[in-house]
Formats: C-alpha cells, structure tokens, sequence
C-alpha cells in the first residue's frame, strides 16, 4: 500500500486491468464517491493487501474463535476461505466490516484499523465493503426494488427513477434483468425461489458498486446449476466492476472454479494460504482431509 | 441426621442462582437503558423517518383501537357494577360518577391498557425484530451503512410513545360511557347526572397523571419490546421465548413504572 503521492509515481492506477478502469466509471461508483485502489488519500495497487488480519484474537464468551491469526486479502483477487462448519469463517467476515470486534490485534481496511472507526467511518467503509448474507438477509417488507434500491436512497440523493434503473441494471449483472423477469422487481422476497433471492441479495451489494463484496456461504442450499450459475457470477462481477471477493465456502467445487487463492480455517488460524494450484497440491493430512472430505 | 455438606452446597447453589438472576437483571436493564439511550440521541437526527413513524403509529395505535374500545367499554361497566352495589348498601349510589371517575381515569385504563395493548405492542415489535434479528436482516441494515437503531427501534419507540396517550384517552371516554351505561340501566342514576358528576371530580391534574403514565407506559412497551427483539438468540425458537419474556418484562415495568408515577403525582394531586 501507498501513500498518494508515492502512487502517482509508481504508477499503480496504469498497471489496473481495463475492467477496473470500467469499473470506476460507473455512475454509481461516482455518486456514491468510491474509487478502486484508493480511500482516504491511500492507494492500494492491485496484488497489494487492502484488508489485513493482524494477530486477531476473538472469542464468544469460552469458545475462542481466533487466538493470534493473520490473513491478507490482496486487491482484486477472490480469495475463498474453507473450513469445518462452526469454525468462525462467517465470523471473519463480519469483523471485516466492523459488525464484530476482534479483543486482541487488528483488522485493518488500507492500514486503518477497523475497530477503531467510529460511526461515519464505518458508514462510509460499509459502503466500500459490501456483504452478501447466507440467506440473502432480504428486508421482508420492501419489494425486491426497494432491497435493491436500499442502500442508494440511503446513502445518495438520487431520485427514485434513477435508483429504480440502478436496482434493474444490478438485477441485470445477476442475471434477473427485467427484460427477462418483468413482474420481479415488484415482488416481495417470499416470492422467490432461494437461488433467485441469493441472486437478489448479491444484486443488492452490487448497487453501491463496492470495491470488496464479502460472500457468507453464497451456494448452501441450492442444486447444483444454480450453485454453478452463483459461482459463475462472482467471477463475472470481478471482471466486470473490478471487484475484490471474499468468499466463505464448504462447497470445493465453487472454491476451485472462484478462487485465485484459498485460506483454510485450522485450530483458531489460518495455516494454509496458497494459490489454487499450490493449495490443491498441498499434502498435509489437515489439507487433504478437508479437501476429500475424509473424516480420519 | 441432616447433612451439613449438603445443606452448605444447597445454600452456596442457591447464593448462586440468586447472584446469576441479579446480574442478568442488571445486564439487561444496563441494556435497555443504551438501546434508549442510543435511540433518543441518534432517532432525532435528519431524515427524521417521518414515514416510518406514522407507519408505526397506524401499525400499533390505529390497529388498537378495536381492543382498546372492548377493554375500556368492560372495565368501565365492571368498575361501576361493583362500585355501585357498595353505594347502594349505604343509600350512596348518586355519587356513582364521582367514585368511578378517579379510579377510572387516573389508574385503571392507563394500566390495564399498557398490560394488554402495550404487551400486544411490545410482543409484536419483539417477534418482528427478533425474525429479522435470526435472519440477519439487522445485520444487513448495518452492512448497507444504514443505523439499525435509528431505522428500527426510534420509529417504534415514538410511535408506541405517541399511540397510547391517544389509546388511553379514547378509553377514557370510553370507560365512562360504559360506567354510564350500567349507572343508567342497572342503579336507575340518569346518564346526565352520572357524567356530570364524573366530569365534575375531575381536575386537570387527573387528565394529566393519566397521560403522563400513558406517554411512559408506551415507551416502555416500545423499548423492551425492541430490546428483546434485538437480544433474541439464534433459532426460531428463540422468537418464541423472547416474545414470552416480553409479556412478562412490560407487565412487570408498568406495574413498577405505575407505582412510581403514583407516588410521584399523589402528594401533588
């Protein structure tokens, strides 16, 4: 990570794929004031770490979920987290983005620890750090416009026209455009099928265009094609706005098919941090055994 | 021959579960209280959520109004019933109005409707924020950089602040037209005699105690209801249990809050 100054020099916006300077075009990535790579004066070339564990303890009352972990997340790269259910992999999540408090060490979001932000800073890293919940977490009372729309009438003065054509292009990128859906976007949440609200939730994150998009879980519960559409997706929308992705996962074959590395949850750490190729070729037992899904 | 080991290890069990009830009554009151703290000091800032608020207040005031008219109606009939068989043993059942009016007015409709609306309020507000608590919807309101407490609990809250002033003065006229009724119709005292000395014990004082408890009635029911509902654990049957406590919290704190309010208005009025 940079400082500005030393960014203008190094260059780093110039060495960005042509994805990202699309991604930072978008109308809504302006109004919204985010831009890839840079926050507070701070800049982060692509390959750099932009969110950092450093020596995290965390615990819920007796049961210690991290004791002294370390994980970076380097921007631009989808880095997929496995491990055994109960583990605390959601829970990495949640204190990416301030929901949690680590008790010991920090997580920092461009060397800023997110702990210590008050509420406007975690407002505004909210808005750069999107999470699709498990279940979708779909506001039951609001149409699937309104969940789409929430975070853009909350957070911009856009007119409900303008956030209404935002809702229909992010429900495009997932796939529910309204050409193909037209009824949709007037429909409350118990409508849909749990694939469509998964697709509905992502729809809702990518709304702000965010920098980082934080998946809990996004294929649990659904058949395999549409496990393969979600998993198509996530690459899709790293591609196409630029995206960071974190993604927590049990299901291997959407780890392979989304990851450029993977992380696996071991005894309160992270021991194995590899890129795909490296990770599937590691033979520690701990690693082997997850991986085949061995219960020795 | 008793035990003394075991009889020590009964009392030290006992000492045990009274301190762990002291502390989690403590935790959840220190609880309450930053929630409402929390929401008196965020919910005023703009946007003011004006949609929410009247949202809510239809949802829990306007809704009310069927129970609310079928509690008053009954416990004004029920007060004067029983009231009036005393005063008629003493040939005193002219002064019907006079005694019913009080007990109406300054007790029994403000607390019996905080125990049954509120609790209706209060448990609903607990089931609604607890099903979106277990579905992480709360959560996502925080994800999207919205305020949890500003968004949910500051609408309810002055919403259930706002419905039963207005609850309680609809029962008030209420209950004395049922008072009215049973006087008419039961111990042969006119209607007119009997609101007119019903209006006549009644000083501005008496309206205001009742108001005033209404207006903290509703807040409670409001807050706690909110408070379990953001405290609920995980599981749906977790809603259950939290809506449970509810009834029981909001009861116990209106009784309490009324006898505080009580004592805080007798020496005065």
């Amino acid at each position: 990570m940079n400082d500005a100054n030393h960014s203008a020099v190094a260059g780093p916006v110039s060495a960005r794929s042509g994805a990202l300077a699309i991604a930072n075009t978008s109308g809504v990535r302006r109004a919204i004031g985010t831009t890839i790579g840079e926050y507070h004066g701070r800049t982060c070339a692509r390959g750099e770490p932009i969110i950092e564990f450093e020596q995290v303890d965390k615990a819920f009352g007796p049961n210690v979920i991290y004791r002294s972990m370390d994980l970076q997340v380097r921007l631009g790269e989808t880095l997929t987290i496995i491990g055994g259910s109960g583990q605390g992999k959601s829970v990495c999540l949640k204190l990416m983005i301030g929901l949690l408090h680590a008790e010991g060490g920090q997580v920092c979001y461009y060397g800023e620890d997110v702990g210590g932000m008050n509420a406007e800073q975690l407002r505004e890293l909210r808005m750069r750090v999107s999470m699709v919940f498990q279940g979708g977490a779909l506001f039951d009372s609001m149409t699937i416009a309104k969940n789409v729309g929430y975070a853009l009438r909350e957070h911009t003065d856009m007119g409900d026209d303008e956030i209404e054509r935002r809702a229909a292009e992010s429900l495009t990128l997932v796939g529910l455009g309204p050409e193909d859906y037209p009824e949709l976007m007037d429909q409350m949440p118990a409508a849909l099928s749990v694939g469509q609200r998964k697709r509905v939730a992502l729809a809702r994150s990518i709304a702000v265009r965010p920098e980082v998009i934080l998946y809990d879980e996004p294929t649990t519960g659904l058949d395999p094609s549409n496990c393969n559409r979600i998993a198509r997706m996530i690459r899709k929308l790293q591609r196409e706005l630029g995206v960071t992705s974190i993604v927590v996962t049990h299901d291997m074959t959407t780890a392979w098919y989304v990851s450029d590395r993977v992380a696996l949850l071991h005894d309160k750490q992270f021991p194995f941090v590899e890129d795909v190729q490296t990770f599937r070729a590691i033979d520690d037992p701990i690693v082997r055994d997850f991986i085949e899904g061995r219960t020795s | 021959m008793s035990d003394p080991g075991g009889a020590r290890s009964g009392l030290r069990e006992w000492v045990v579960n009274v301190g762990t009830t002291i502390n989690a009554g403590i935790k959840w009151s220190g609880g309450l209280a930053v929630m409402f703290g929390q929401a008196v000091v965020r919910g005023p800032r703009r946007p003011f959520g004006l949609f929410d608020i009247s949202y809510q207040i239809v949802q829990l005031g306007i809704r009310s109004i069927p129970v609310t008219t079928m509690m008053s109606l009954f416990v004004g009939m029920i007060l004067a019933w029983q009231f009036g068989e005393a005063l008629a043993d003493f040939g005193a059942k002219n002064s019907l109005g006079y005694v019913t009016s009080l007990a109406l007015v300054r007790e029994l409709v403000p607390t019996l409707l905080a125990v049954t609306v509120g609790t209706k309020m209060a448990t609903g507000m607990t089931a609604e924020l607890g099903s979106m608590k277990v579905t992480e919807q709360i959560d996502a309101i925080s994800a999207l950089g919205a305020d949890p407490i500003k968004k949910l609990v500051w609408p309810r809250l002055v919403a259930a602040s706002i419905a039963m002033p207005l609850l309680v003065a609809w029962g008030n006229v209420i209950a004395m037209l049922g008072g009215m009724l049973i006087a008419d119709t039961v111990f042969d005292v006119p209607a007119g005699y009997f609101y007119h000395t019903y209006i006549d014990e009644l000083e501005p004082l008496h309206y205001i105690m009742s108001e005033t408890k209404a207006v903290v009635f509703g807040g409670l029911a409001g807050i706690v209801g909110c408070y379990q509902g953001f405290t609920t654990k995980f599981g749906t049957e977790a809603v259950g249990l939290a809506t449970t406590e509810t009834v029981i919290a909001v009861s116990v704190m209106v009784l309490l809050a009324d006898f505080a309010l009580t004592t805080f208005f007798m020496p005065i009025g």
